[in-house]
C-alpha cells in the first residue's frame, strides 16, 4: 500500500509485445524455445517423425520432474509416432491423435515457455507455426495427512497440502454445488504463484468478493512464497498485533466458513490457506467444536477465553497487587507470599520479568531446537530455573507459581496468532504494572480495548457481534447451542439476513401417536 | 514488470509526524524510568500488623499503641518456603510505643522495626476499656482516613487488662495470636454468646440516624491449665455514644442478639417444671424476629415477637420427652428462658440509658413525623421507660437420632 501523501506514481505496465516466433522450421523453434528459458539442463526435447512411415518431424518438450512422463509416453509419443494417421495434418492432430483431457494451441513463445514450466508438455510440428500444450502435470507432491496444527479427535483427518490444484479438489469434495466460484489469480511476477479466491455465490457478501479480489489486485511483489505473504499484504490494520485475517490447514474448516459467508484465499505452496473476514472470537473457535457434544465444546471455549485473560493479565495482575496493593491479598496468602520473599534481591517486577523471560526463551527455543536436544533443554528448564533458583534465593516460589499459571493458561489458546497476541501484550501490561500498579493496567487493558474496537476485518467490526452488539448472535459466539436450533445463518459476513435450515429439525418422538 | 527496477523508495512520512512519533515514544519511555514506581513498595519492605492496640498513656503522649507484627518466615511451615521457620520460633513481634497520636506512633515505630508498619491487613483493633470509657472517637478517628485501613477488623474491648497484655498472649493453635480472635469471633455463631463488631458495624451504628448504642465484643484474658494467659471473648461491652457504658454477659450477649435476629445457632438448657434434676439441652436450628414499634396515643410501645426452631439434643433424665405434650411442655419453657435472656439485656440496656437494639431507630423509619420530637428525650427519658412486650414462641421439630432415650425396658 502507497502511503496516500508520497508523491511516488505507480510506473506504467510494460507493454506485452506477444513473440510470435516462429519459424517454419522445427529446428528453429525448438532453438527459440531453448533461448527463451536459457538452455535449462532440465529442458528435454523429444524429437520424433509423425506417424508410422511418415517423415514429417514432430518434437515434445517438457521439463524434468513437472511433468508426468509416464502420461507423455501413453497419451502423446506414442500415438503421434504410431497411431497419428497419413491424412493427419497439424491442425488435425487434436482431433485424432492427442488422447489428453487439457490441450490447447498458442503461437505465443512467452506463452509457450510459461506453460512448460507449468508442468505442461509442449509438442511442435515441423512446418507449423503453432504449438500443442498438453497439460501433463506430474510434480512431486506430500501426502494427505492430519495438519499437526489443528488437531481434531473426532471429525476428518485430511489436511491441505502445498499443491493447490489438491487443495481445491479437497474443498469440492465437500462442497458439491455449481455455485461453489474458485476465481484464480497470478501474483508475483518471478513466482508467478497461482492463488485461488474461493466463495458460495449467493451466500457470500458480493462487496467483500470484490474488496478482496481488488487488494489482491494491488500488489505489485517479485514473488509470493507462502499464504503470509499475502496476508500481510491485505490485511486491514498493517501494524495492528491482532490477526484480522484467519488461516486454517482443513478443508472442513474452510467449507464452514463459505456456508457462512466467507471467503478464501488458496495459495499454491502453502497448506494454509487464508479466511476472510476474520473476527476476533473465531480464533477461539476449534474445528472440534463443531464435531463434539455442544455443552462440552461451550466449556471448551469458555476455558479458552478465559486462558487469555489469565495469560494477558496474571503476571501484571499478581505485581500490582503486591507491590502496590497488598490490602487485597488475603492474609494467609499474602504471609505466604512474604515469607518466600524473604531476601529476594530484586523487586517483584523484575522477578517476574525474568521468569517470563526465561519461559519465554523456553518456549521459542522449543520450537526450534532439534528434537534430540528436547530432553536435556527440559532438565535445564525444570531443574536449573525452577529448583534451583528458588533455593538459590534469586527469585520467590509463588513467582514461578505465576508464570507457571501463566503458560498452562497460554496453553489454552490454540491459536498462534492468539498465542502471538497473549505475550506482545503481556509485557507492556508488566511494565504498566510495575511502574503505576493496577491503575497501569487498567490502562493498558482499556488501551488494548479501544484498539480493537477500532479495528476491522473486510468491512465486518472485529469485536463483533459483541460490539456492536449483536444479541442473537453474540449467542452463537459466545455459547455453543445445538445444531437444529440455528436456523438463521449469521449474518456478520452476509450483511443480510438469510435460512441456512428449516425449523423444526429438532429431533424427538412424533407429536401425534400413529396408528398401526 | 519495470517496477522491479525501481530505485527503492526513500522512506516517506512527514518530517513533522516523525519527530511527534519520537516524542511520543520517548514521553512513554519515560513514564516507565521516571514515575518512580509511584507508591510501590516491595512486600519486603513492609511489616504486616496483624493486630493493634490503644491503651492511655501519660501527657504529654496521649496513646500507648501496641502492635503484633507478623513475622512471616517464622509462621510459614519449615520445608515450604525453604528457609522456614522451626517450630519454637514465635510466629509474632509484639512492640509497643507511645506518641501523642496513633498516626505518630505508627511512623514511629519505623525507627524500631526499620519496615513501614502496613495497616491494611489489620484483623483486630483491641481498645483498652480506660480508652473505652474515655470514648474512642478520638482514637478511631485515624482509620477512618488512612487508605491503608481496614474497616472490616473486628474492635474489641479488653475486659479488666489492657489491650497491650492481650496482644502479648500467644495462642497454642496459631502462631499469629490476632487470628485466634478472629476465629473465636468468627465461631460466636455457633453458641450466639457473643456479639462479632467490626470497626464499620460500630462506625454505622455510631453514625446513625436515631441516637443508638454501639456494641463491641469484650475479650478477657484467663490461665489455662499450663498456668499460661490465654484470650477469651467475654460478653458484650455497651457503649453510649462513643464511650463505654458497661458490660453485658453472655446471657444477656444472647438476648441483644435475638432481638437483632442474629441468633443463628445456641443451646438452650432448661428444667422441667416441678423437677430438680434433668435439664434438657435444645439446639437452636434457626429463629426470626419481628420488631413493631407502635405510637398509642402518642405514646411509644415496642412489640419484639421472636420466633426460633429447635431440636432436642440433650436430655439429663430417661422420661421419654418426644411425646406431643412433652414437645409442648419444653416449648414453653424454652421461650420462657428465651424471654428471661431479652429482658434480662433489656434491663443492662436501660441501666446504661443507651438503645443497643435500635429501637430509636425504628420509630424513625415507622414514624418519621413524630420522631423529631421523641428524639432529645429518647436516649434519657423515653428508652429507659418504654413499655417493650416480647412474645416467644418455640417449636421443636425433633429429638435428634433417637426415638426415646437408651435405657433399661
Amino acid at each position: 500500500m502507497w502511503l496516500p501523501w508520497t508523491k511516488y506514481r505507480r510506473p506504467p505496465r510494460d507493454k506485452v509485445t506477444p513473440r510470435l516466433l516462429w519459424h517454419r522450421s522445427l529446428e528453429g523453434n525448438l532453438k527459440s524455445i531453448r533461448e527463451e528459458l536459457g538452455h535449462p539442463y532440465d529442458l528435454v526435447i523429444r524429437e520424433f517423425q509423425l506417424g508410422s512411415g511418415q517423415t514429417r518431424p514432430a518434437a515434445a518438450a517438457w521439463i524434468n520432474g513437472l511433468a508426468d512422463e509416464a502420461a507423455i509416453d501413453q497419451h502423446i509419443l506414442r500415438p503421434l509416432m504410431f497411431e497419428a494417421g497419413n491424412a493427419a495434418g497439424p491442425g488435425e492432430l487434436a482431433d485424432h491423435a492427442l488422447s489428453l483431457g487439457g490441450l490447447e494451441t498458442t503461437g505465443d513463445l512467452r506463452q509457450v515457455a510459461t506453460a512448460l514450466l507449468a508442468g505442461v508438455t509442449v509438442i511442435l510440428v515441423h512446418g507449423a507455426a503453432r504449438a500443442y500444450l498438453a497439460s501433463t502435470p506430474g510434480w512431486p507432491t506430500r501426502a494427505l495427512a492430519e495438519p499437526p496444527s489443528e488437531v481434531a479427535l473426532r471429525g476428518p483427518r485430511q489436511g491441505f497440502v502445498e499443491d493447490i490444484r489438491v487443495n481445491t479438489t479437497l474443498l469440492r469434495r465437500y462442497l458439491r454445488t455449481p455455485d461453489l466460484r474458485l476465481d484464480s489469480m497470478t501474483i508475483g511476477q518471478r513466482t508467478r504463484t497461482p492463488v485461488i479466491i474461493a466463495y458460495i455465490a449467493g451466500v457470500v457478501n458480493p462487496r467483500i468478493v470484490e474488496e478482496v479480489k481488488a487488494r489482491l489486485g494491488r500488489i505489485q511483489i517479485d514473488g509470493i512464497l507462502s499464504d503470509n505473504y499475502l496476508e500481510e499484504l491485505i490485511r486491514d490494520a498493517p501494524y495492528s498485533p491482532f490477526p484480522t485475517i484467519g488461516n486454517t490447514e482443513r478443508p472442513d474448516v474452510v467449507a464452514a466458513g463459505l456456508l457462512e459467508g466467507q471467503v478464501a484465499i488458496f495459495t499454491d505452496g502453502s497448506p494454509f490457506v487464508l479466511r476472510v473476514p476474520t473476527l476476533f472470537l473465531q480464533f477461539f473457535q476449534t474445528p472440534e467444536d463443531y464435531y463434539l457434544n455442544y455443552q462440552v465444546a461451550t466449556l471448551g471455549r469458555w476455558l479458552r477465553l478465559a486462558g487469555l485473560t489469565v495469560a494477558l493479565t496474571l503476571p501484571s495482575i499478581y505485581v500490582a497487587v503486591t507491590t502496590f496493593h497488598p490490602e487485597m491479598i488475603p492474609p494467609q496468602l499474602l504471609i505466604t507470599i512474604a515469607a518466600a520473599r524473604e531476601g529476594v534481591p530484586f523487586p517483584m517486577v523484575i522477578e517476574a520479568l525474568i521468569m517470563e523471560f526465561a519461559f519465554e526463551a523456553l518456549r521459542e527455543a522449543g520450537l526450534r531446537m532439534p528434537r534430540a536436544l528436547g530432553q536435556a533443554m527440559s532438565i535445564v528448564g525444570a531443574l536449573i530455573l525452577g529448583q534451583a533458583a528458588i533455593d538459590a534465593g534469586i527469585v520467590s516460589a509463588p513467582t514461578v507459581v505465576i508464570v507457571a499459571g501463566t503458560a498452562i493458561a497460554s496453553f489454552l489458546l490454540t491459536h498462534p496468532d492468539i498465542v502471538a497476541v497473549s505475550r506482545l501484550i503481556r509485557f507492556p501490561l508488566l511494565l504498566l504494572a510495575g511502574t503505576l500498579g493496577l491503575l497501569g493496567v487498567m490502562a493498558g487493558l482499556i488501551l488494548m480495548h479501544l484498539h480493537m474496537l477500532s479495528l476491522r476485518s473486510f468491512g465486518v467490526p472485529y469485536l463483533s457481534p459483541l460490539a456492536p452488539l449483536n444479541l442473537s448472535q453474540a449467542r452463537d459466539t459466545l455459547a455453543l447451542w445445538p445444531l437444529w436450533s440455528k436456523t438463521a445463518r449469521p449474518d456478520m459476513f452476509t450483511w443480510q439476513k438469510s435460512r441456512r435450515q428449516a425449523p423444526g429439525n429438532r429431533p424427538g418422538p412424533p407429536k401425534k401417536r400413529r396408528r398401526i | 514488470m519495470p517496477w522491479l527496477k525501481d530505485p527503492v523508495r526513500p522512506k516517506s512520512g512527514r518530517p513533522k509526524l516523525k519527530a511527534l512519533g519520537l516524542a511520543v515514544a520517548v514521553a512513554v519511555a519515560g513514564l516507565f524510568f521516571l514515575s518512580g514506581c509511584w507508591s510501590a513498595k516491595e512486600i519486603n519492605e513492609r511489616v504486616f500488623l496483624a493486630a493493634a492496640g490503644v491503651d492511655p498513656a501519660p501527657p504529654p503522649e496521649r496513646v500507648e499503641v501496641t502492635y503484633q507484627l507478623i513475622r512471616p518466615a517464622a509462621v510459614t511451615p519449615a520445608g515450604r518456603s525453604g528457609r522456614g521457620g522451626s517450630s519454637e520460633e514465635k510466629g509474632v513481634w509484639v512492640i509497643s510505643n507511645t506518641a501523642p497520636t496513633i498516626l505518630e506512633a505508627s511512623r514511629r515505630a519505623a525507627l524500631e522495626t526499620g519496615r513501614k508498619i502496613f495497616w491494611g491487613q489489620l484483623q483486630v483493633l483491641v481498645v483498652g476499656e480506660e480508652v473505652a470509657r474515655q470514648g474512642l472517637q478520638p482514637y478511631l478517628d485515624v482509620l477512618g482516613r488512612i487508605r491503608e485501613s481496614r474497616h472490616l477488623a473486628w474492635l474489641v474491648v479488653a475486659k479488666g487488662s489492657p489491650a497491650k497484655d492481650i496482644l502479648k498472649a500467644e495462642s497454642p493453635l496459631e502462631k499469629i495470636p490476632a487470628r485466634t480472635i478472629d476465629e473465636q469471633l468468627k465461631a460466636a455463631p455457633v453458641s450466639s454468646l457473643a456479639m462479632p463488631t467490626t470497626l464499620h458495624d460500630f462506625w454505622r451504628t455510631l453514625a446513625c440516624a436515631a441516637p443508638c448504642g454501639p456494641v463491641a465484643a469484650g475479650v478477657e484474658l484467663v490461665k489455662d491449665s499450663e498456668g499460661k494467659p490465654r484470650v477469651r471473648l467475654a460478653g458484650t461491652a455497651v457503649f453510649r455514644g462513643d464511650r463505654m457504658a458497661g458490660w453485658l454477659d453472655e446471657k444477656e450477649t444472647r438476648g441483644l442478639l435475638w432481638v437483632h435476629g442474629k441468633v443463628k445457632s445456641g443451646i438452650i438448657t432448661v428444667k422441667l417444671p416441678g423437677r430438680e434434676d434433668g435439664e434438657v439441652a435444645l439446639l437452636i436450628t434457626r429463629a426470626g424476629v419481628e420488631r413493631q414499634p407502635l405510637l398509642e396515643k402518642g405514646r411509644p410501645r415496642i412489640a419484639i415477637r421472636i420466633t426460633a426452631e429447635g431440636n432436642l439434643w440433650e436430655q439429663a433424665m430417661a422420661e421419654n420427652l418426644i411425646t406431643p405434650e412433652g414437645f409442648t411442655r419444653l416449648e414453653e419453657e424454652a421461650a420462657r428462658a428465651i424471654r428471661q435472656e431479652v429482658l434480662s439485656a433489656l434491663a443492662k440496656a436501660r441501666e446504661y440509658k443507651s438503645d443497643i437494639f435500635g429501637f430509636g431507630r425504628a420509630f424513625y423509619r415507622h414514624h418519621p413525623r413524630e420522631w423529631p420530637a421523641m428524639k432529645p428525650y429518647w436516649e434519657e427519658e423515653i428508652f429507659p421507660q418504654l413499655p417493650v412486650t416480647v412474645e416467644v414462641t418455640v417449636r421443636l421439630r425433633q429429638g435428634g437420632m433417637l426415638s426415646a432415650p437408651i435405657r433399661r425396658r
